[in-house]
């Protein structure tokens, strides 16, 4: 059976989801919607996504005969997609714009796959609980640790286990910066600069060099896994910009190196430079994503990958996707 | 090779701890830290405290070969348990009175075994390294209090990863 979908947010994950579709998955789903926040394309019997794309990169998609001047819930009241996915840009505070655009399709009674943080950071149960309310289907599997898969693992592959803890290295930027420092013994303000140049790192490098991006993943991670609504405020946050070269230094004297380390577990939340063994599955170079679980039976899991990009992202997308199509 | 520690009173005159030494070696023990502490000298003995590798067999062996040279021994423990656990601290470490640090860092009976340090021109910070050695209880109490004192005096704490 082929799912209808709407795309919400068309930047590189938005676009990298819909090609994602097109390539591997046309006979399943058909993208009827696609939302920017200007407004946004729709046709009832399905979008070209090679179209889309090279509209795209001419800057034409306001000519193109499927774009309206409407908002992703007046999309979603039109469209009659049972499927929302949401790929725009993320506000930890707020959870806008995706929540609205969330809680609008779970309404509407459709199931949602979600890469946007904010919703899950900010109003994690609001969210879960229209859903379970409205009987659809939320995952957000691409929320954190982009490719890796976190939450698909955690629920299918140790089902009846317990999560005791999940600790892991959830921002590729400082973890280049790390990698990058140890190896050349560099500072962290000369690494940093470097990182924005080849852009690993953004204008305002602040959420993911004082830990705020990992501390929101590590709250979606808690609120999946242990009792409670853990918000952004009850996660214990140091940064990386104090770490020194000597420090990094110092370590590699001891078998260890220096991580920007997000510890979860029942007892509380914690994002700061720590101690790991090099060598250790946390000890993963450059831009790379861990997780460890602590398991009551399964004890110590660990996955590794890439947590960032386009691609990666979307796979995990469309992963979620073809997960709920399976289902429908 | 096990871990051991000895504890022993010295005459404070010269000579006296190659005594112990000898000893040590006469077991095929292998010395990794002294601790002279001559700041508290009581009737002109010295605490002294030996951190020792040796088999554990050969421990009671050093015992005997200090006592029948007159020596005092404090005590003579194999440490099954101890663990070691490294922190490093950046900030202004020594402005911020590193002894007071490592005073409260040894409250619980942690024994600092190693500190390292460098300076960083750029940030005109220093970084320090203390390898600590204890037991678990010991350990565990010395993160915490370190923590308290690392907040208070702002300086970076990076720690091991549980």
């Amino acid at each position: 059976m082929s799912r209808d979908v709407i795309i919400a947010g068309f930047g590189t994950v938005g676009r990298a989801v819909a090609r994602a579709i097109s390539i591997s998955a046309q006979d399943k789903v058909r993208i009827v919607g696609v939302a920017k926040s200007t407004g946004c394309l729709f046709d009832a019997s399905g979008l070209d996504v090679s179209d889309l794309l090279a509209r795209h990169e001419a800057g034409t998609l306001k000519e193109s005969p499927a774009w309206r001047d409407w908002d992703v819930p007046h999309l979603l009241d039109e469209a009659g997609a049972s499927v929302l996915l949401d790929a725009t840009p993320t506000d930890i505070t707020t959870g806008e714009p995706g929540l609205t655009n969330i809680l609008h399709a779970i309404g509407s009674g459709m199931d949602v796959v979600a890469a946007t943080k904010g919703p899950f950071v900010a109003a994690f149960t609001r969210v879960m609980d229209a859903a379970r309310e409205k009987g659809v289907e939320v995952r957000y599997e691409a929320t954190v640790a982009g490719a890796v898969p976190v939450f698909s693992m955690a629920r299918s592959c140790v089902r009846g286990d317990r999560v005791l803890s999940v600790d892991g290295i959830l921002n590729g930027t400082s973890n280049y910066i790390l990698s990058k420092m140890e190896e050349t013994g560099a500072s962290f303000d000369l690494i940093l600069a470097k990182a924005q140049e080849l852009g690993y790192a953004e204008t305002d490098p602040t959420a993911d060099v004082e830990g705020g991006d990992a501390a929101a993943k590590l709250v979606i991670l808690a609120n999946t896994f242990f009792e409670g609504s853990w918000s952004y405020d009850d996660v214990m946050r140091v940064g990386i910009s104090a770490v020194t070269p000597e420090a990094l230094e110092l370590a590699r004297d001891e078998g260890l190196t220096i991580k920007l380390l997000a510890s979860a577990s029942p007892e509380g939340l914690e994002v700061r430079p720590r101690l790991v063994p090099r060598g250790s599955a946390l000890a993963v170079p450059g831009v790379l994503n861990a997780v460890r679980f602590r398991m009551e039976r399964a004890k110590e899991l660990v996955l590794i990958g890439r947590g960032a990009g386009g691609d990666e992202t979307a796979a995990a997308m469309l992963n979620d996707l073809l997960t709920l199509s399976e289902r429908a | 090779m096990n871990e051991a520690e000895i504890e022993v009173e010295l005459r404070d005159s010269p000579g006296e701890l190659v005594r112990i030494l000898e000893a040590v070696a006469a077991e095929q023990g292998n010395v990794v830290t002294i601790v002279h502490d001559r700041a508290h000298v009581v009737r002109g003995r010295v605490p002294v405290r030996i951190q020792i590798q040796v088999e554990p067999g050969r421990l009671a062996g050093i015992g005997k070969r200090l006592e029948e040279q007159g020596i005092t021994v404090r005590g003579i423990e194999l440490e099954r348990d101890h663990g070691k656990q490294v922190v490093i601290i950046v900030g202004h470490v020594f402005r911020t009175d590193i002894k007071d640090t490592m005073d409260i860092v040894r409250e619980p009976g942690t024994l600092i075994r190693w500190v390292d340090s460098r300076l960083t021109d750029e940030r005109s910070v220093s970084t320090v390294k203390f390898v600590l050695q204890g037991s678990p209880e010991q350990l565990k109490a010395s993160r915490e209090l370190l923590a308290q004192v690392c907040e208070r005096k702002d300086l970076l704490l990076v720690g091991e990863a549980q």
